[in-house]
Order: structure tokens, then C-alpha cells, then sequence
């Protein structure tokens, strides 16, 4: 069992994670709008239709009491009549006394009295039709509305004689109404005859329809499940006998849905009669139907445009995630600095500035390797191609210096093991850094070439400081500096040219200087020789050979691949006064 | 660190389906019992009981009695007492209509006599003997020698609670005031009125009613043996001391013993001109002590006279008054009804509800309470010892004649006879004629 739940667990974490944050951001917006749409949308209906339907009932349940009141009080007049006429003289006496040992005009004048009196309530009182009075010996006494041959055709006398002189309320198969005693002796209380008061049952009608109101239809069923009465709204339903043989007549009162019926009912005092106030559920429910679907209609829209609001929400949080992975996605297949639209400043959009200043970096970093490693190529090759002159032209050299030794040329032999020893550096493969130390040397073996050319024209001088001396500067990197600063520096000079090549440590790094007292350099050409400089143009500078400035240029290029933008070559000068070339490295002792 | 968060979340998931569905089920259950108690508010309902008694409108008895119903009612709030006591003729005639109509009272009260049988006789009263034999305290609070007059064939119907007695209420103070002395026997009774008379008081407060009618049966008491008072009406003829009886009180008429306007007085005034000290002397029975104070000494209660010469002692007319109560058989078949009724009829037969009718009113009780608290009315006291020390009582003869044939006839055709417009053979022969005419078929 728990296996299962288990495995259903993690199948269902399974399918959560495979889904697509679009997917689980819509159906998460979505759940978190339907299931309290659902839980207010039910609840609200449910508690509506409640009071509507608690105060319909209330309602009818008022009309019904209001209804039974004036029952109450139209059945008490009714007996009132009949407790008057229950003791009245002249009828009692008739009832009571035996006329055979008295005179007939005793009785007559009794029988008179008793007719009239009937005659005078049935006139004045609009709730009685008529009214009789039955002897125990069958002699019945009435006005002209004359309904004696009713009683004694019927049953009704024997059902009156069990209420032993409590008044019967009867609803008779002749579809009349009446109200009917045993008139019992007040001293022995033997039965002596029967009253029996014909009603008129557009009285009841009369009130039923005096207190109808609303949807709500009345009735009164009499206890042998008859309709006594019936009014109704318009064109509701009526009752049928399948509806009234399923009320419960033991109940005082209740509320029963029959047959897509709603009845409410009420007994009716000392009649046995049931006053049934009923409406068709449907009309009865109909508000609450307009309600609920009001409520669904509602819900649908509100649902319709949440779901646009909650899919735009997702759109607009997914469409930068998605194109953040398809930028990532691109680059991953090889192009070069992508760049997002960044049109937003929330967390999406300094994940796309974020994402675009990492693309940019990548593409430099890339394009520095690239670069660097382009002109380490362009350089081997180039040595390559010069590898047959200069092993052609040191093996030469050796053998100029064996053949100056032998023929006791030591000056021969002196400039041709330094321009062997130069030579050496220059087609040397390893381009591993060297200590400043041995770069000087390098410029001191130049030095005593141009020595030997320009003999006392030249004078080269060197103030180094030798903590900076173990330094690592990349091979040959003094060497043409001097070269210039001799060429173009101090060549053409009349008198004597000095050199001077000062090193010292600033900070954390360290000054080259290579002074000379040349023709210097005028100010434009200055100037543009520095922005070069600063703005190191390596495809533009690699291919210009006739540039005077190559080696200084290149040196520059080295030191700026070698240790960033932040070094490099400084030019300073002043026309036929001197030219000062700065270099700046970073105080680095030990190799990359 | 994983499985935490996927316990969380399922934790929260049924929090949230537990929340709701106790929210869902707590609404739909509001609603359903909201819905049942329109099947139930009429369901609780008091239990309504009728009451109906003499002791009504401006008898001694109305208020006391109906400030100890309301003390029921609060005691029992789920029962209602609805008391229908009326007080003169028209409390026999209500009880005998709601009867003979089928609307029985479920507790009521009423005097031993033709009526009560009537109604035993007529399966319309409940047997209360299974009821007293199995609530042994209740009935021993009774004294068992007033048993007899509600227990018809061994079976205990009523459950005796007042015991009156008739006798001569004197005004002591005009009786001193004219030094006139007490009467013991009927000549004096006679003389005394003739003084009275003289000087302008009322000698004897009397009217045409069946109160009135006491003065005619204590001297029917008088005349009469035991059996000739408890059986009036035999073969068809009544007994001498019914008819010798009425030419006693003629020979009081005659005299001018009673008021001018003595036909045409009501009960009320005709008491009154007793306790107002208009009359000098009023025969009424033990429930009139209530009227007065409890300090009261200028009235003081006597036997009524000796009728005849030869006779040594007085005799007391006495016995059950209209306390007595009974419940119907139409109460006694409905559970409920019947519950109430005997819880109704054990509060008022109780020693608290007793004290205070004695206490009030004066009602010389059957029920055995405590007499040091009983606070018996001077009067009352005096009563109880004339009742003790007579040698011969009588029950009332209304008792014993048919009470409408008494009020209907007797009483009504009184003045005629006081007139000489009939004749005292003539009227009991009207008499005896109702009577068969009502148990014609018996």
C-alpha cells in the first residue's frame, strides 16, 4: 500500500517536473482562480438560494397562519352559533319535552319559535346556508332551506353521535360543508336529537382568496383526503390525489416536497381539515435558478478573463526565459556575442542586461585568445620563413669569428659573436618571458655593434635599478626601442648622439625609459603616435612594414596582449630636443 | 531536504480539502437544522388543561384561587391551566353544557350530590382509586372518613377536599346594641326578628336564590330524620319535612323576618347587608367566614335554632363543600392530559396550596396539614368545634335533590309559594314530575 502510493508520488512529481513552466504557471494561475471561483460561487448560491427559499416559506407559512387565525375565529363563531342553539329554551324544549301529554298548540307555539329563530340566523349570518334540528324520535324542525332529507339519507347522524355533542366539522359527499351535534339532555345527558348547520363553502372560498398572495396557491383537503376549497395563482398546478393521499395528517404542521410540489400545510383546528398553502418547486425555486445561473454566468466570465490575464502574465514571464534560453542555445552552437533586447528593468530584465554583459565578456575573452594566439602564428610563421637566412647567416657569423680568431681580427670577432649573440634571441622558439637582466644584455650586444659603426658619434648610458632587474618582459622587447631611438633618434645628429635607457621600479610596476637626444618627434605626429598607442589597432597595425614606428608599435602590442590595456608605450618628445619612450610593465618576477 | 518539501506541500494540500470541507459541512448543516425546526416549533407546545369550578367571579375563593393556579403554572411552565370557574347557578349550568356538548373540563370541582352521580353514572368521570392506591402519601393526606360521599360502588371518583357546614351568622354587635338575645330555637328566632324589625334593622338577609335557600334546608335539617333529608323524592311523592319545612319559612316571611326587595336581591346584595351590618342574622354556610377579619368579634356563628320544641340539641347541616375535585374521563384517556391533570390535582390538594385557601378564605380543609400553622379564622375554629360536638348531622338536602329541579323549581318558585300563589304540595308535585321526566328512561 505504501509502495503504491509511493510510486504514485513520485509519478505524479514525475509528470509535475516534465511539464513546462508555462504549462504549470497556467495551470496554477488557473487552479488558484477556479477553486475559489468554485468555493464562493457554491457557497454563495448555496446560502442565496437558502434565504431565498427560507424567506418564500416563511412567507407562505405566514399566509397560512394568517389564513388559519381567521379559520380559528370562523370556526369559533360557527360554534358559538351552535353552543346558542344548543341551549337555547324553545329548541331544547323541544327536543326535551314528550308533547304527547300536551296540548298541540303548547307545541306548535314551541315549533313556531324555533323556526323562527333558525330563519333569523340563517337571514343575518352569510357563513350559514341553513340550519335543522333533528329529533330523537325523527321529527325535524328547519326553515325552507330545507336539509333534513340530507341527514337522514346519510350516515352523518351515527359519525355525530360519536362525538357524543362535540360540533362535527364534516365535508359531505355531496360536496357540502357542515357542522353538525348531538344535542345531549343537560341533566342526564342522553342523546335527545341532532343539530346540523349547513355552511356556505364560498365563505372559506371567499377567505382563502382574500388572503392569497404571491406564487402561493391554498386549499383545504378534508380528512377523507377530499378538496374542500382551492385557489390558485394564475395558471399553477393544481392538487392531484396522488399528492394529497402522501400528507400526513398526525402532523400539526410541516413543509413537504411532493411530486415537484412544495406543500406546507397546517392542521386545522377541531376539524380534522388540513390547510395546505403550495406552490410548483419550480416556480418556487425559479429565483433561486435565475440566481444560480446569474452566479455560473458570472464565474464563466470572470473565469474567461482571468484566464487571458493569467495567460498574458505567464507570456510575459516566459517569453524572456524563453529567450534567454534561445540566446543561450546560440551561443551554445557557436555564434559570438548575442545580445538580448533589454526592454524592462524588473529581475527578467537584469537577467537579460546580466546575460548581454556576460555574452560581451565572453566575446572578448574569446577574441583575445583568438587574437593572441593569431599573432603567436603569424609570428612563428614569420619566423619560420626567416629560419633559413638567419641559420644560413649565424653559421656564416661562426665562421666569420672562427676565420677573424685565426686571422687575429679581434674586433671582427667581438661584433660578429654580438650580432651572432642577437641574432641567437631573435630566432629563438621559446617565448617565454626573460628577466630584464638578460633583455639588457641583449641591448648591450646591440649597442656594441652600433659601437663599432658609429664609433664616438654614440654614446649609450644605463641607469638600472637592480631591484627591478628580475623582472620578466617579453624577449627582444628593449631592443628595438634603442634600435629607433638610434635610427631615427640619433642618426642624423652632427654631434654626439647619447642613449640613455633608465629602469626603475614605480609603485607596482616597472619604468623603462629610452631617453635619446635625437630629432625628436614634432607634435601632431606626437600626438597621433600616442593615440595609436593607447588605441591598439592590431589589424591595422600588423601589415604596415613601412611604418617607422613598427617596432615600437609591436612592442606595444606585445605588452598589451601580455599584461591588458592597462600597460603599454607612452611617447614623450620635443622637436630636434629629444624623445622619451615609456614603458610600463607590471612588476611580475616569476613566469606565466 | 527534497522529501521535506513534497511532505509540506502534501500537508498543506489536505489542510486546505480538510478546511473546506469542514467550512462546506458546517454551512450545509446550519441550513439543515434550520430546516427541521420548522417541523418542530409547534412541536413543544404546553400542555393545556381546563379548569373549571365555583369558584369563580365574586366568590371567596376566586382570587385565592386563581393566584395558586398561577403559582402552578410557574412551578409547571409546561403546563397551562385554563381556569373557567364561574361562580353562582351559572358554574352548574356551564359544567353540565360543556358535558352534554362534549367539551369536558379535565379537572373540575363540585359538590357530592344528584349531579356528580349523574355524571359517574355516565362513565364522565375518571376512577381516580389505581391512581390514590398506588401514591399511598397522597391519598392518607385525606381523612378517611370523607371518602364515602365521592366513592360510588367502592371506586373513589373525587378527592374530598372542603368540608363545609351551615349555620346562623348573628351580628353580636346589634344583637348587643338592641339587647336582643341570640335565638336557640325558632320562637326566639322569631321574637328576635320581630325586634330587629322594630327598630329598623333587616333581621334576616334572605333572597330568592339558591344561596338563599339555606334558611329552607337547615330547617328541613331540623325537621327531618336522616333518611327522610338524604331521600326526598319516594314513589313518586317527596317527604313531610320538605313541604313542613317551606311554612316555617313562609311564617318568617309573614313576620317580615327578611327584606322588602328579599325577591329581587342577588347574592352579593343580599351578603352584603349582612357584612355591612344591615342585617342582623344570614344562614350561609362555612365558605362566608372568609369575609371577614380575622380579629373580627362582632360576628359570631350559632347553629340554626331547634324547629321543634321537643328537641334538646340543634342540628348541624354539614359535609363536603363544592371542593371536591374530579378529573374526566375524557382527560383520563389522553396520557398527556391525564399526567397533568393528577400533577394539577396533587398541587392543589398540597399542603402549601391548602394553607393558603385556609389562610385566606377560611376553608375548614380534609386535607391533614399542620393546625398550629393552619391560622384558622376564629370563626372557622368555631365552626370546626360546633361541628365536632353536634349530635346529629345532616348533609345539605341540595345534595340530594336534582340540582336544576332545586334551582329551576324549588328555589325559583320560591316566592310564588312565600306569595300563596302555589301551594308547597304543588310546587314539590312540579318537582317530582321533572324529576321523572329526567330519569324517565333510568
Amino acid at each position: 500500500m505504501i509502495g503504491t502510493v509511493g510510486v504514485i508520488r513520485r509519478n505524479i512529481i514525475k509528470f509535475y517536473k516534465n511539464q513546462s513552466i508555462r504549462k504549470k504557471l497556467m495551470w496554477f494561475l488557473l487552479l488558484q482562480v477556479l477553486i475559489p471561483l468554485i468555493i464562493l460561487g457554491f457557497l454563495s448560491y448555496q446560502s442565496s438560494s437558502y434565504i431565498i427559499n427560507k424567506n418564500a416559506k416563511e412567507y407562505s407559512k405566514d399566509i397560512l397562519n394568517m389564513i388559519r387565525l381567521r379559520l380559528d375565529d370562523y370556526i369559533r363563531n360557527m360554534e358559538a352559533i351552535s353552543d346558542d342553539l344548543y341551549t337555547e329554551q324553545n329548541t331544547y324544549g323541544l327536543l326535551y319535552s314528550d308533547y304527547s301529554n300536551k296540548k298541540p298548540i303548547d307545541y306548535y307555539d314551541t315549533q313556531n319559535k324555533t323556526v323562527n329563530l333558525i330563519r333569523n340566523i340563517v337571514v343575518s349570518r352569510e357563513e350559514i346556508e341553513s340550519i335543522c334540528f333533528l329529533s330523537s324520535n325523527g321529527e325535524y324542525y328547519e326553515s325552507d332551506s330545507c336539509i333534513s332529507h340530507i341527514i337522514i339519507d346519510t350516515d352523518l347522524k351515527s359519525i355525530a353521535d360519536e362525538k357524543n355533542g362535540k360540533p362535527l366539522w364534516v365535508y359531505n359527499k355531496d360536496k357540502n360543508l357542515y357542522l353538525i351535534r348531538t344535542i345531549n339532555n343537560l341533566e342526564n345527558y342522553k342523546k335527545m336529537g341532532t343539530m346540523i348547520i349547513k355552511l356556505d363553502k364560498e365563505y372559506l372560498s371567499g377567505l382563502c382568496s382574500a388572503m392569497q398572495k404571491g406564487v402561493w396557491n391554498t386549499a383545504f383537503i378534508s380528512s377523507d383526503r377530499q378538496i374542500i376549497v382551492e385557489s390558485t395563482v394564475g395558471n399553477n398546478r393544481s392538487l392531484n390525489e396522488d399528492i394529497i393521499s402522501q400528507i400526513d395528517f398526525d402532523k400539526r404542521i410541516k413543509n413537504i416536497n411532493l411530486d415537484g410540489m412544495f406543500i406546507y400545510y397546517v392542521q386545522v383546528p377541531k376539524t380534522n381539515w388540513v390547510l395546505l398553502s403550495y406552490v410548483p418547486s419550480k416556480i418556487l425555486y425559479q429565483d433561486a435558478t435565475v440566481l444560480r445561473n446569474k452566479i455560473a454566468l458570472f464565474s464563466l466570465i470572470v473565469l474567461l478573463f482571468l484566464s487571458v490575464v493569467n495567460a498574458y502574465i505567464a507570456l510575459d514571464i516566459i517569453q524572456p526565459i524563453n529567450k534567454l534560453v534561445k540566446a543561450m542555445k546560440n551561443m551554445r552552437e557557436g555564434e559570438t556575442s548575442v545580445q538580448i533586447e533589454v526592454d524592462r528593468h524588473d529581475e527578467l530584465g537584469f537577467l537579460k542586461k546580466e546575460f548581454n554583459k556576460m555574452s560581451d565578456r565572453i566575446n572578448y575573452l574569446l577574441n583575445s585568445v583568438y587574437k593572441q594566439q593569431l599573432v603567436n602564428k603569424q609570428a612563428q610563421l614569420k619566423a619560420l620563413q626567416a629560419q633559413i637566412n638567419p641559420h644560413f647567416l649565424f653559421n656564416t657569423l661562426e665562421s666569420i669569428n672562427w676565420m677573424a680568431q685565426l686571422k687575429n681580427a679581434p674586433e671582427i670577432s667581438e661584433v660578429v659573436s654580438a650580432l651572432s649573440y642577437i641574432m641567437e634571441a631573435g630566432i629563438c622558439r621559446d617565448i617565454k618571458p626573460v628577466t630584464l637582466k638578460a633583455e639588457i644584455d641583449y641591448v648591450e650586444k646591440y649597442i656594441l655593434i652600433m659601437n663599432k659603426r658609429f664609433e664616438d658619434k654614440l654614446e649609450f648610458r644605463k641607469k638600472l635599478d637592480i631591484e627591478a632587474m628580475n623582472v620578466r618582459v617579453p624577449r627582444l622587447m628593449i631592443q628595438p626601442l634603442i634600435e629607433n631611438a638610434v635610427y631615427h633618434g640619433v642618426e642624423n645628429l652632427r654631434n654626439k648622439g647619447i642613449v640613455l635607457i633608465k629602469v626603475y621600479k614605480k609603485d607596482a610596476s616597472v619604468i623603462i625609459e629610452v631617453i635619446d637626444n635625437g630629432t625628436g618627434i614634432n607634435e601632431d605626429d606626437l600626438k597621433e603616435l600616442n593615440q595609436k598607442l593607447t588605441h591598439n589597432k592590431l589589424k591595422s597595425s600588423i601589415n604596415d612594414s613601412e611604418r617607422k614606428s613598427v617596432g615600437m608599435e609591436n612592442v606595444n602590442e606585445r605588452i598589451k596582449l601580455l599584461y591588458g590595456e592597462d600597460y603599454g608605450i607612452r611617447v614623450y618628445s620635443k622637436e630636434n630636443y629629444y624623445t622619451r619612450v615609456c614603458v610600463e610593465i607590471p612588476y611580475v618576477t616569476h613566469e606565466k | 531536504m527534497r522529501n521535506r518539501k513534497s511532505w509540506f506541500l502534501i500537508i498543506m494540500s489536505l489542510l486546505f480539502i480538510l478546511c473546506t470541507t469542514v467550512l462546506l459541512v458546517s454551512i450545509n448543516q446550519s441550513y439543515t437544522l434550520q430546516k427541521d425546526e420548522d417541523y418542530t416549533q409547534f412541536d413543544n407546545e404546553q400542555k393545556k388543561i381546563r379548569f373549571i369550578s365555583s369558584w369563580g367571579g365574586f366568590d371567596t375563593k376566586a382570587e385565592i384561587l386563581e393566584k395558586t393556579l398561577e403559582a402552578f403554572m410557574d412551578k409547571y411552565p409546561n403546563i397551562e391551566v385554563v381556569n373557567e370557574s364561574m361562580s353562582g347557578s351559572d358554574f352548574l349550568f356551564k359544567l353540565k353544557k360543556d358535558f352534554a356538548s362534549g367539551n369536558d373540563p379535565d379537572v373540575f370541582c363540585i359538590w357530592p350530590g344528584s349531579d356528580i352521580k349523574v355524571l359517574i353514572n355516565e362513565g364522565k368521570v375518571a376512577d381516580l382509586t389505581d391512581i390514590l392506591e398506588n401514591d399511598k402519601q397522597w391519598k392518607d393526606s385525606f381523612y378517611s372518613v370523607r371518602w364515602s360521599p365521592t366513592t360510588v360502588e367502592n371506586r373513589i371518583y373525587g378527592l374530598p377536599v372542603e368540608v363545609i357546614f351551615e349555620a346562623l351568622f348573628c351580628n353580636m354587635d346589634l344583637f348587643e346594641k338592641y339587647d336582643i338575645k341570640r335565638p336557640a330555637n325558632f320562637e326566639e328566632l322569631k321574637e328576635a326578628a320581630l325586634k330587629f324589625k322594630e327598630v329598623g334593622v333587616i333581621p334576616i338577609a334572605y333572597n330568592a336564590e339558591a344561596e338563599g335557600s339555606y334558611l329552607y334546608q337547615n330547617i328541613i335539617a331540623g325537621i327531618g330524620s336522616a333518611e327522610e333529608v338524604e331521600i326526598p323524592i319516594k314513589q313518586r311523592k317527596v317527604g313531610q319535612c320538605y313541604i313542613e319545612a317551606m311554612k316555617y319559612v313562609k311564617e318568617l316571611y309573614r313576620i317580615g323576618a327578611f327584606p322588602h326587595n328579599t325577591f329581587s336581591l342577588s347574592n352579593y346584595e343580599r351578603d352584603s347587608l349582612f357584612i355591612n351590618k344591615k342585617a342582623a342574622m344570614i344562614v350561609q354556610g362555612s365558605w362566608f367566614i372568609g369575609n371577614f377579619d380575622k380579629e373580627d368579634r362582632t360576628v359570631e356563628i350559632v347553629p340554626f335554632p331547634r324547629i321543634k320544641p321537643d328537641e334538646k340539641y340543634p342540628k348541624m347541616v354539614y359535609g363536603l363543600g363544592a371542593g371536591v375535585y374530579y378529573m374526566s374521563s375524557n382527560a383520563a384517556q389522553d396520557e398527556a392530559k391525564k399526567s397533568a391533570s393528577i400533577t394539577l390535582m396533587k398541587y392543589l390538594t398540597g399542603e402549601e396550596a391548602i394553607m393558603n385557601f385556609v389562610k385566606s378564605t377560611g376553608m375548614i380543609s380534609n386535607v391533614s396539614t399542620d393546625r398550629s400553622k393552619s391560622g384558622y379564622n376564629r370563626l372557622a375554629e368555631r365552626g370546626i368545634l360546633m361541628v365536632n360536638y353536634s349530635f346529629e348531622r345532616h348533609s345539605p338536602p341540595d345534595h340530594f335533590v336534582n340540582r336544576s329541579i332545586w334551582d329551576d323549581i324549588i328555589v325559583k318558585k320560591f316566592p310564588y309559594y312565600l306569595e300563596s300563589k302555589i301551594s308547597a304540595e304543588e310546587l314539590w308535585e312540579e318537582a317530582t314530575d321533572k324529576h321523572y321526566e329526567i330519569f324517565r328512561n333510568d
